[in-house]
């Protein structure tokens, strides 16, 4: 019972940090020089078209009242509609929230396993040639900005190796095995970049936890490696993995702007990124909550995965 | 420590080696089912290294030496898969750290459940909760279901036991195993152990610093220190007659329930392995080290059937030494006294050329009883009386006042008026044996004199096998009769002297500095012998020296001259512990290398001799009366009541 509600607090806090973060959102954007009135007709524009404009789009009214009405238009699925193109933003914004989401999921299955195996490999020859090759990997990887590292794996697997295509376009149309065919690159290319920082943390914390007395414990027991490593090792070594990872997540949603571009991966990030410098109000308003829901959501994610992993949080709860 | 064929584990010069340390070396045991060794040492002495590598398991960075056989298999050199199915199964670990060693992730039954899954045993509900209740878990269900931090550390503690037995192992590896529980849990925890010993004949290395809980479980024991065996054998043994001064130690320092008299004595120092040289490694610490224990390692010898140690000068009777635990204080043998003094003073008249206006008095009033098998030691600085004491009890000073009594009858101050009977059975030995041995005899018509003046009526056959007898006991070779005393070495010469007062069959040895001409290595020797000849002869020894530390493990009793009169009569073990006299205190602190106060050349009034110097002295009282005697088996002079004065010694003076 303390479990459940600790779940039901934390849903709660998420909901309540939404809000915040949603009328975070609306003020700002609201206050931004000029309003949306201003924007629409240019520098100096007429006052009386202004005001009829304003009247129009009800902007006139007081900002709470305006606000209330946002959120419960949201709330019905509604986020108005794009100054851009005037389409309405969920239309628009569907169909790449869905993109994103399958090339993200696509990407976290590809981390999972890409960052904790040479973490196990690490850990387990430490120090050993091995360790340091997979160390001075990583390294490297790092140090690449991400559009260069997207812009080889592009070389490399289309031009060079022509397996995936250039262009990683998913249509309303394409069928999974095509979906997935097109999204393989943007996807491996961003788990490479979240997995090579989780797995320095997951081989610190391995090794870390290797050294421990339960685990010699083990050992003394006749466990044999595998088990040692999978059943009692990782449970405890995890905990800072899945930190990095929840951080990771939310890169992963909103952050891959620079790899769907080289991909040219209609995704979330690219359409965030372009309401920002069209200043399509409504569209950035929608764009960053959804980012902030995600947030908090792989937070929530992590918390409990961490609580499962850790008896001793459950129940001090 | 047992035969070949019953040895379930053998260890042989097994050593433990990081970088070019050696964490532990040459470790020789064995191990039989029912049996439990008891591993001790300070922190740090390599105890756990041992417990590992039991089970094969290699520090990091380690190499090992020598093997570690179980069954006659080589366990040091197994290959992964088969030590993984020997830990465990054949040989299991309980740790040091039980809050430590539980993984926090896990299920106490899903643990167990898997262990018995990696050796390929069948588990059931019913076998695992047996076995928490074996360990007296009786809430099974619930402890099955608990993660280890809903557990007490006894419990967990009990739950690792349960962990380690589940297999049924022959052999239980324990590290501390009952370290930070509480006395009612550790009480269980033994209690089931003794059990495992005693029903299921599994053997045990049990590793603990703690020598008091190991006298209710382990039949053997191992002393370790700093990586090296000092001492092993069986428990009983290495109990009532610890050899290595090492384990004394330990048993002083070790408070016990079992024996509520013995005041636990603190091993002074710390286990520092940078200290540790080519020699012994007790060295920097022991009380009896002598020059050569520094420099080379001493070889192991057998000192009782499997009792082993490894010490070059194996202080003889445990109850000589100070740190020994024996029950009783065998310092004061019972019986009448073979040697009486009462009130002996020696007035010396300077005579020469030019008479002096005082007369000196060389020893006033000493009182002192002699028992058979007993060491009385008298003990001064230089000039103190313990000489005069000596040659007048020798019959050499006729003008003594005050009386001596032998065997129940009266001595008569000159020896000329003794009786040849009374002559033999009061012997000397003196400081200088090139002064006493006549150099143009050979050492066998030496002892052959001597053995006609004190046993006239044996035939030459008789005198022949006297006079062999009498090198052997002073561990000559039956050869050495045909030399003269300057193709002898200062030892031997010494082992002469001391033949020659032997062969005459005596009640009493007077020793006088014997040891002072000595080189220290042969003084071990010389005070071995004498402590066996206390003891197999029932000889008793006025032992006269001014080296402390001689004194304090060979003698059972001490008095402490000071200008010819006695200011404490002690058992010889308090000397050290509790100096509480001035000058026993100043006489320590000189002996340890601190600077002492030298007497100022006044002449001593009718007070306490040592006022002058006596950083307590009480003015005028002091000075001007007498200082009474204490009550008690340990007796002081003092006009500061013995309380007193230990807690005046102990503030910094
Ligand atoms: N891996 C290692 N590297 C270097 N030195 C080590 C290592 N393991 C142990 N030592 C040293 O070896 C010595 C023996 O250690 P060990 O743990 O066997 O002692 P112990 O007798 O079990 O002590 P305690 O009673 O404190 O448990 C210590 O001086 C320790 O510092
Ligand atoms: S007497 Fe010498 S050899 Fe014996 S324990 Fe002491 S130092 Fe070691
Ligand atoms: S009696 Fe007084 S002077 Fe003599 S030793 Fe004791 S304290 Fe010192
Ligand atoms: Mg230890």
């Amino acid at each position: 019972m303390v479990l459940l509600r600790f779940i039901l607090l934390r849903l709660l806090g998420g909901i309540a940090m939404l809000l915040a973060v949603s009328a975070l959102i609306f003020f700002m954007t609201e206050v931004l020089p000029g309003d949306v009135a201003t924007r629409i007709l240019g520098r100096n524009p007429d006052p009386e078209r202004l005001a009829i404009l304003r009247a129009t789009l009800g902007i006139d009214r007081p900002l709470p009242l305006r606000y209330l009405e946002w959120i419960s238009g949201i709330l019905q699925g509604d986020f108005g509609n794009s100054l851009i193109s005037g389409q309405p933003v969920t239309e628009t914004l569907g169909r790449r929230v869905l993109n994103s989401v399958l090339l993200g999921a696509l990407a976290l299955a590809i981390y999972v396993p890409l960052a904790v195996l040479p973490a196990i490999a690490q850990a387990v020859n430490r120090d050993g040639p091995l360790d340091q090759a997979i160390s001075a990997l990583s390294l490297a990887i790092l140090s690449i900005p991400d559009f260069l590292l997207a812009t080889l794996v592009l070389i490399g697997f289309v031009v060079l190796l022509p397996v995936a295509p250039a262009r990683s376009i998913v249509e309303a149309s394409s069928t999974w095995g095509q979906a997935l065919h097109a999204m393989i690159l943007p996807a491996a290319t961003i788990a490479l970049v979240m997995a090579t920082y989780a797995m320095r943390y997951l081989r610190d914390s391995l090794i870390e936890v290797l050294q421990t007395d339960y685990i010699r414990m083990a050992r003394l027991n006749g466990i044999p490696q595998r088990v040692l490593i999978w059943r009692h090792a990782m449970p405890n070594a995890l905990v800072p993995f899945l930190n990095v990872t929840a951080l990771n997540l939310t890169y992963l949603f909103g952050g891959v702007v620079v790899i769907e571009q080289v991909f040219s991966f209609p995704g979330f990030g690219a359409l965030m990124v372009g309401a920002l410098l069209q200043l399509d109000v409504p569209m950035i308003q929608a764009t960053v909550l959804i980012a902030a829901a995600v947030y908090i959501l792989s937070n929530l994610a992590v918390d409990l995965a961490t609580l499962a992993l850790n008896p001793r949080l459950r129940h001090v709860g | 420590m047992t035969s070949e064929t019953t040895s379930l584990l053998r260890l042989d010069g097994l050593g433990v080696r990081i970088g070019t340390q050696d964490i532990v070396r040459d470790i020789a045991l064995t191990l039989a089912p029912g049996e439990v060794l008891g591993l001790v040492g300070e922190s740090g002495s390599g105890k756990t290294t041992i417990a590992l590598a039991l089970l094969g398991y290699r520090p990091d960075g380690a190499t090992f030496l020598g093997s570690v056989e179980l069954d006659s298999r080589e366990v040091l050199s197994l290959p992964p898969a088969d030590l993984q199915a020997l830990r465990g199964r054949r040989i299991a670990y309980v740790p040091q750290n039980p809050t430590t060693a539980l993984n926090p992730a896990r299920r106490i039954g899903a643990l167990m459940a898997e262990q018995l899954a990696v050796h390929g045993l069948a588990s059931d509900a019913d076998s695992l909760g047996g076995a928490l209740r074996d360990v007296g878990l009786v809430d099974a269900p619930r402890v099955l279901a608990s993660f280890p931090h809903q557990l007490s550390g006894g419990q967990q503690q009990r739950v690792v036991l349960a962990l380690a037995t589940l297999c049924a192992p022959d052999i239980l590896v324990l590290d501390e195993p009952t370290t930070g529980l509480d006395v009612t849990t550790q009480a269980i925890v033994i209690a089931h152990l003794r059990r495992l010993r005693d029903e299921r004949r599994i053997a045990m290395v049990y590793v603990t610093h703690d020598l008091d809980l190991l006298a209710g479980i382990a039949t053997h024991l191992a002393v370790l220190y700093a990586g090296r065996m000092m001492e092993s054998g069986p428990a009983e043994q290495v109990f009532s007659a610890p050899r290595h001064p090492y384990t004394r130690a330990l048993l002083a320092a070790t408070p016990s329930l079992r024996r509520p008299d013995h005041r636990p004595q603190g091993l002074p120092g710390t286990l520092r392995r940078d200290l540790v040289g080519a020699g012994c490694p007790f060295a920097a610490r022991c009380r009896h080290a002598l020059p050569l224990c520094a420099m080379t390692l001493p070889a192991t010898a057998e000192v009782g059937p499997g009792h082993l140690t490894a010490c070059h000068v194996l202080p003889a009777d445990p109850s000589t030494d100070s740190d020994a635990s024996a029950p009783a204080d065998p310092a004061v043998p019972g019986g009448a006294p073979v040697l009486i003094a009462h009130g002996l003073s020696v007035t010396y008249l300077p005579g020469g050329m030019i008479r002096r206006a005082t007369p000196v008095l060389a020893l006033s009033e000493a009182n002192l009883a002699l028992h058979r098998g007993e060491i009385l030691a008298v003990v001064g600085e230089s000039g103190s009386g313990k000489s005069t004491l000596a040659k007048a009890i020798a019959g050499m000073i006729p003008g003594h006042a005050g009386h001596l009594v032998l065997d129940g009858a009266p001595l008569a101050p000159s020896i000329t008026n003794r009786t040849a009977e009374q002559r033999r059975k009061l012997q000397f030995v003196f400081q200088n044996p090139d002064a006493s041995l006549n150099p143009r005899r050979r050492v066998g018509h030496i002892l052959a004199d001597a053995l006609r003046a004190a046993r006239p009526s044996l035939s030459l056959a008789e005198k022949n096998d006297a006079i062999a007898a009498a090198l052997a006991e002073v561990r000559l070779p039956e050869s050495h009769a045909g030399r003269y005393p300057d193709q002898l070495s200062g030892g031997e010469r010494q082992r002469v002297a001391l033949a020659r007062a032997l062969i005459a069959n005596p009640e009493v040895l007077i020793c006088d500095e014997v040891l002072s001409a000595l080189d220290v290595s042969v003084q071990a020797g010389i005070l071995a012998l004498l402590a066996g000849l206390c003891r197999e002869r029932n000889l008793a020894i006025l032992f006269i020296s001014h080296d402390l530390s001689a004194v304090r493990h060979l003698a059972h009793r001490v008095v402490v001259l000071y200008r010819g009169q006695t200011l404490a009569a002690l058992s010889a073990r308090k000397l050290l512990d509790s100096p509480h006299h001035p000058y026993v205190f100043q006489l320590v602190s000189a002996s340890l290398g601190l600077p002492a106060k030298q007497a100022a050349a006044m002449p001593p009034g009718p007070g306490c001799p040592f006022a002058p110097v006596c950083p307590v002295r009480v003015e005028p009282k002091c000075r001007h009366r007498p200082p009474p005697w204490s009550e008690g088996i340990e007796r002081l002079r003092c006009h500061h009541s013995p309380d007193d004065l230990a807690n005046l010694l102990t503030l910094g003076h």
